[in-house]
């Protein structure tokens, strides 16, 4: 009986032990920007793209995406973007501006008990396109639009 | 200073910096959920007028959204992201006594978090 119990104080011990090696492995959020921190210090757009094998789409408009932007974007610091998606289940959307200085500017993924639908405020450099990728079930879909900007909003004197 | 004086006349106060005001509301089949952050969102390009230096990056880089500690939303931001970063998401559902989690972190590895719960929708 007294062997059985140091045996169990051994296997606490080991336990706590295995616990504490296994920490810095778990999965969170920071470790998780961690794996795609570098996509967003790309300054080129078509080696962007091809890096995140988006090279090789038709680069038309979809029409499971409704993608709402300004036509006119007057302040380039804030410029309104709304993107919707009529497809199910769970999916990524990435956000590119093509003439930022690094293109990506944003990622949203979406789980289930969530509408596919974002609402938010991007800076722009420039006019310039944006586009959105969706990826979902492996799939790609696609749809872009231009925006016209009239002050740069990353520039050195920002407004606002 | 005007502005100042007008918040308060309608009872919002100031927020500081890293503070989120949330708004949950119902609207046809859905939950609205829309929050705001307080940040500058710094691009590291822009030079302050004082000293005439360059004010160094400071960003949100990552937010996630938890319902009852379940992950629903999951993004990636960066410093093209505007100065107070808004965001209107919606939920498929929502009960009153779900608690709603807001995690972000900037890009210094600094972890912030938000609660709420929701007692009546």
């Amino acid at each position: 009986m007294n062997k059985f119990s140091l045996k169990r104080r051994n296997f606490i011990k080991r336990l706590s032990l295995y616990y504490f090696c296994l920490l810095p492995f778990q999965t969170n959020n920071v470790n998780a920007h961690q794996s795609v921190k570098n996509f967003f210090e790309y300054t080129d757009t078509d080696k962007l793209f091809g890096d995140l094998s988006f090279s090789d789409l038709d680069l038309g408009n979809d029409k499971n995406i409704n993608l709402k932007t300004p036509d006119i974007a007057e302040n380039g610091s804030i410029v309104p973007i709304q993107i919707e998606s009529f497809l199910d289940g769970e999916q990524t959307f990435y956000v590119f501006s093509s003439k930022n200085e690094n293109p990506l500017t944003s990622i949203y993924h979406f789980h289930e008990n969530m509408v596919p639908f974002v609402s938010t405020r991007l800076k722009l450099q420039e006019s310039s396109k944006l586009h959105v990728f969706i990826k979902f079930n492996s799939n790609i879909v696609h749809a872009a639009n231009d925006i016209e900007v009239t002050i740069g909003g990353c520039g050195e004197e920002t407004i606002g | 200073m005007i502005l100042k004086s007008l918040s308060v006349v309608a009872g919002r106060k100031q927020l500081a910096k890293n503070d989120i005001r949330m708004k949950v509301s119902k609207k046809n089949n859905f939950f609205d959920l829309k929050f705001l952050i307080r940040h500058p969102m710094e691009t590291g390009r822009r030079v302050d007028k004082i000293s005439n230096e360059l004010v160094p990056k400071d960003y949100i880089a990552a937010l996630s959204v938890f319902i009852n500690e379940k992950l629903v939303f999951d993004s990636h931001l960066s410093r093209s992201v505007s100065k107070n970063p808004f965001m209107h998401l919606k939920l498929k559902k929502l009960i009153s006594g779900d608690t709603i989690k807001v995690n972000w972190i900037d890009n210094k590895n600094k972890v912030y978090k938000y609660n709420k719960t929701i007692n009546e929708i």
